[in-house]
């Protein structure tokens, strides 16, 4: 049966192995990883295909029995995703009973450990397994094959998760690595989330040992990619003969466009795909054969950038169908996207909640229809797992932030602020400032914050109105408490300056009585001093004598101590060179007489400075 | 005479319909069947694109091929009796189950026992079981007839190269630099296995086994069995003993499954058949494995030196996890790179380097990659081992780093060239095995 053989913004999954090309090398590297540890890290740009490469690319290297993958996404909380996910691996019915809760038939023995009683002890305690490792061992014991745990988006526990959340998924990697059972985990992030990881890498030192970067898709895997499409047996698109590898480097040069990136995102690929086989067949159900042709690639034109023209085009389509502004399509999608850019997977109710109220609100059922109509456009994914609506693709959530007005922004700054509170618990909560409500209240009618949120945005209003009205009473009260002051320091100031004046006149009194004294001992003085001038004067001439001598031998000393190492090394060179010995004695009679000299130098300068 | 097709089985009745196009409805039972064919003067039945000869359909396989009885329902019995004596888990669990009529029917129970088989049999053979029961569980169709059939067949091979491994191990180990006297017919046969292009066939492993049975016995002075429970399997050795049957068994449902000319019947007899084998290969719930994945040498000044093993236990529960490597700090060295294979403490062990070797170790990664040696490339000498866990084969060859004059030092500066001596010593291992234990010429490894 033939195929069409794009996947468009889906991931690859296990059932497409047979299209799924280009990432043999990654491929190869992943799945020798996969013996070499038991936690894995796959990471790259978004759009790079890290998912595809897990799901289809290193799920068909196994086969089924060696094979049993449990997708965990963080949905409303990844530890919760994770129990869910794990309950549903495990089925109903199957595997060990929890302890005691079988009353029916004595089976609780089933949840030991029997390897651990070898020793035949009778009454070796039974171990008591944790939920999340009787869950693992349910499901081992329900199929008996090696389990992957492939953590896809793993960014949105560090972009929509709380601490905790996250303290508490490092713990549970923890014990999961523990388990007896042959369980392997696959992580999944987005590059730039990596430095989030730098806890969770304390905790679990493995984390990053083995890791392998996605890159985007450079001009060689573009033309495998397409070139295998195209020969694929049961394909229907056909490339035109002779012609796949000037088609293969012309898909390529239109979607990198001007930008001249030495790769491609996948998403584009595949959109861009999509088109030119629309272009080429018209077949919206795409089920006729296409050849692709070089003149099919030029009719194109310049397409600009692939992903936001196919969203406008969907947006602008949806808007026509319902008679509404294509604004109104973009606030439908807009909740799915957070204020970084990346997806954020939401409940009918969440968006409910965030969708715009007062005069901007949306009807329920143009809501409705437009999320329909975004699924059957495969712009949004609704997953049962989770009961989840979300963007197909992070390389949308980009397109669709990037259109957003600054009002928009504005409201979902607001949301965030105020999530960022609602989210923690009430004893670790901090109310708002009376800054952060000024941004916040101007917006409370465009949005619909929960109950818990306005209580606690109404609380924080009271609390900032009582800190006002405190602060009132303390600067009235300060403001008395200074008149007082002021007042007191009046005074002060008036006795100070009567005490002064007195002062004043007993001085001018003093003053003239030391004039008459002053004379007659200055006169005494005079006589004195010029006596004993003389004699210092003296004194000096001696010193700077003596001085001036010791200078003189210690410049001697220097130059003779320079001389004598002169000597040596003449000595040293000579003996070096086997010279005569009466070289040799004249160099050491110099050595000898300049250490006299120095010592009889020296011991002058001694006297000189007694 | 033409056949009847069944349509549907469900839980109590089977929908047939004839070549006339008649349909039939019967109740779930093989007398029920059987009847209907037998009045309808027909021999074949047809299900699932297969036909079945109703000569061969009895009550064992009749289970398998309605679904009523489960793959390795039988085996699961089987195996956990078979080790019963051997094994305190499975002796515990026969004791918990022992007032439970046909517990094995109960798949929460049944499944407990698959459990203690799969943790109990040694390493590698116990990770293969645990697969065949992966294998047993998935839904009804032609690729997991072809699977459980392949599977099976793949751990009689294995279990026959991981006891021959031990032999030859255990006897390079003992002989040394001495020789056994061969006839030209024992050096021809052991020499196949070492010079062979291809895998083996389990009746070339079973004449081999016969062999290196036989020359332990021969010389019992100087060689001891790796397996101290040797005595009761060598005489099932004979030909026409019960072990050889059953290898010849495994050969007709080779040759089966190369044809695609396989069925359920077919599954239910290598069921029957795997059971019977480990009948005879129980005792190797008695020993463990464990890959040395590093050495360490401590000795404080004026003090006996100590070395630090760090090791991995092979098995289902093995872990990649650096925290999942055992250390042992003892005064005994241990070889480099090996396997052990062991009873209780690896101290008393043999070393099954270079024929089961583990590639992560050499390459010095964590996690265990063990591979068996399957052949030989008789151009370039270089080895073809398989990876068990997907039937992958790594090729090793010499590359010859170290040569005449070479500053070893110097090479061992850098981590990629410990990595291409380490694969290098596995052929040099491999050839030194081989010259002792064919009588040949010795290897000289004084350069490295």
């Amino acid at each position: 049966m033939q195929r069409y053989p794009f996947k468009f913004l889906d991931a690859y999954t296990r059932e497409d192995g047979d299209i799924f090309f280009g990432r043999t090398e990654e491929i190869d590297n992943l799945y020798l990883m996969v013996f070499q540890s038991d936690l894995i890290m796959v990471y790259g740009a978004s759009g790079t295909g890290k998912t595809s490469l897990i799901q289809c690319g290193l799920a068909n290297r196994f086969q089924s029995h060696d094979w049993l993958a449990v997708n965990v996404r963080r949905g409303g909380n990844i530890n919760e995703s994770l129990e869910k996910a794990l309950q549903d691996a495990e089925g109903d019915g199957a595997g060990i009973p929890a302890k005691g809760t079988n009353p029916m038939t004595d089976l609780d023995w089933l949840d030991e450990d029997l390897s651990d009683a070898t020793t035949d002890a009778p009454q070796a305690a039974p171990q008591h397994l944790t939920p999340l490792a009787r869950s693992l061992k349910n499901i081992y014991l329900r199929h008996f094959k090696p389990l992957y745990l492939i953590f896809d988006q793993f960014e949105e526990l560090y972009i929509l998760g709380t601490r905790d959340e996250q303290q508490q998924f490092i713990r549970t990697v923890r014990e999961i690595l523990n388990v007896k059972q042959p369980v392997k985990i696959l992580i999944s992030i987005r590059e730039e989330y990596l430095g989030y990881l730098h806890e969770f890498e304390k905790a679990v030192p493995e984390l990053l040992r083995k890791k392998l970067r996605v890159e985007p898709m450079h001009l060689d895997k573009v033309k495998t990619v397409i070139q295998s499409i195209g020969a694929l047996p049961d394909s229907i698109v056909r490339l035109r003969a002779g012609e796949e590898d000037a088609l293969s480097e012309g898909i390529f040069e239109k979607i990198r466009g001007d930008e001249k990136t030495l790769g491609i995102q996948l998403p584009y690929l595949q959109v861009f795909l999509d088109k030119l086989y629309l272009q080429t067949t018209g077949d919206e159900q795409r089920q006729a054969k296409a050849v692709f042709t070089l003149d099919a690639l030029r009719q194109l034109g310049d397409i600009g950038d692939v992903l936001r023209n196919f969203l406008d085009e969907q947006v602008l389509q949806i808007a026509r169908q319902y008679q509404q502004p294509p604004d109104a399509v973009w606030r439908v999608l807009s909740p799915f996207v957070t204020l970084d850019g990346t997806k954020e997977p939401l409940t009918a109710e969440q968006l409910q909640q965030r969708l715009p109220t007062g005069h901007h609100a949306l009807g329920p059922d143009f809501v409705q229809n437009t999320l329909n109509d975004l699924q059957n456009r495969r712009i949004l994914r609704y997953s049962e797992q989770n009961q989840r609506y979300e963007i197909a693709h992070d390389t949308l959530a980009k397109q669709i932030h990037a259109k957003r007005s600054d009002e928009e922004i504005a409201i979902l700054e607001v949301q965030r602020l105020v999530k960022s509170q609602s989210t923690l618990k009430a004893d670790v909560r901090e109310y708002f400032t009376e800054k952060q409500l000024l941004f916040i209240e101007p917006y409370l009618n465009r949005f619909r914050p929960e109950a818990e949120e306005q209580q606690w945005i109404a609380e924080s209003r009271a609390r900032v109105e009582a800190q006002k009205a405190a602060a009132a009473r303390e600067a009235a009260a300060e403001k008395a408490r200074i008149q007082l002051e002021a007042q007191r320091e009046k005074q002060r100031a008036e006795e100070a300056e009567r005490l002064q004046k007195r002062a004043e006149q007993g001085q001018k009194r003093a003053r003239l009585f030391s004039i008459v004294a002053g004379v007659v001992a200055a006169a005494a003085i005079v006589l004195g001093i010029v006596a004993y001038w003389q004699q210092q004067q003296a004194r000096q001439a001696a010193r700077e004598a003596r001085i001036s001598l010791i200078q003189s031998y210690q410049s001697d000393i220097v130059r003779f101590e320079g001389e004598i190492n002169t000597a040596k090394r003449n000595l040293k060179s000579l003996q070096q060179y086997k010279a005569g010995q009466d070289v040799i004695n004249v160099e050491t009679l110099e050595i000898d007489s300049l250490t006299q000299l120095i010592k009889t130098l020296k011991v002058q300068i001694k006297q000189l400075e007694q | 005479m033409s056949n009847f097709i069944i349509k549907n089985i469900g839980s109590d009745r089977i929908t047939l319909a004839g070549a006339d196009g008649t349909v039939v409805e019967i109740q779930n039972q093989l007398s029920e069947l059987k009847t209907l064919l037998q009045n309808q003067q027909v021999q074949n039945v047809q299900y699932a694109d297969k036909i079945y000869n109703i000569e061969h359909i009895d009550e064992a396989n009749f289970g398998m091929l309605t679904g009523k009885k489960p793959f390795n329902e039988h085996l699961t019995k089987a195996l956990i009796e078979h080790i019963q004596n051997d094994c305190g888990a499975a002796r515990k669990f026969l004791e918990r189950v022992a007032a439970i009529p046909e517990w094995e029917a109960q798949s929460n129970i049944s499944d407990k026992a698959k459990e203690v088989i799969a943790y109990s049999f040694i390493g590698p053979i116990g990770t293969q079981l645990s697969k065949l029961m992966a294998i047993g569980k998935e839904g009804f169709s032609d690729e997991k007839q072809r699977k459980y059939l392949e599977k099976c067949l793949f751990i009689v091979k294995k279990t026959l190269d991981l006891v021959t491994f031990a032999f030859l191990s255990t006897g390079w180990d003992l002989l040394k630099n001495q020789s056994l006297p061969l006839t030209a017919a024992q050096k021809q046969l052991l020499q196949q296995r070492f010079d062979t292009a291809f895998e083996p066939s389990i009746s070339d492993q079973f004449r081999l086994l016969q062999l290196l049975s036989d020359l332990f016995a021969a010389h019992a002075d100087r060689l001891i069995p790796p397996f101290s429970e040797w005595s009761k399997v060598a005489p099932q050795l004979r030909d026409d003993s019960a072990l050889h049957q059953n290898t010849k068994q495994w050969k007709a449902l080779g040759t089966k499954l190369d044809k695609a000319q396989y069925d359920v019947l077919d599954c239910a007899e290598a069921e029957r058949c795997l059971a019977d084998f480990f009948g005879h290969f129980y005792f190797l719930v008695n020993y463990q494995m464990a890959s040395i994945k590093h050495i360490g040498y401590h000795q404080s000044r004026n003090t006996d030196p100590r070395f630090l093993h760090r090791y991995l236990a092979l098995g289902i529960d093995s872990k990649a996890n650096i925290d999942a490597e055992k250390v042992n700090f003892i005064p005994e060295p241990v070889t480099t790179d090996a396997v052990l294979l062991y009873r209780g403490d690896y101290k008393i062990h043999t070393n099954l380097f270079p024929f089961v070797i583990d590639f992560n170790a050499l390459q010095f990664e964590h996690g265990a990659k063990i591979c068996f040696f399957q052949s030989k490339n008789l151009t370039d000498g270089s080895l073809e081992y398989l990876f068990l866990e997907n039937n992958t084969l790594e090729y090793i060859e010499k590359k010859g780093l170290v040569q005449q004059g070479s500053d070893l030092n110097d090479l061992l500066l850098k981590e990629e060239n410990q990595k291409i001596m380490k694969l290098d010593s596995v052929v040099d291992q491999f050839n030194a095995a081989r010259a002792c234990l064919l009588a040949e010429i010795s290897v000289d490894f004084s350069d490295l």
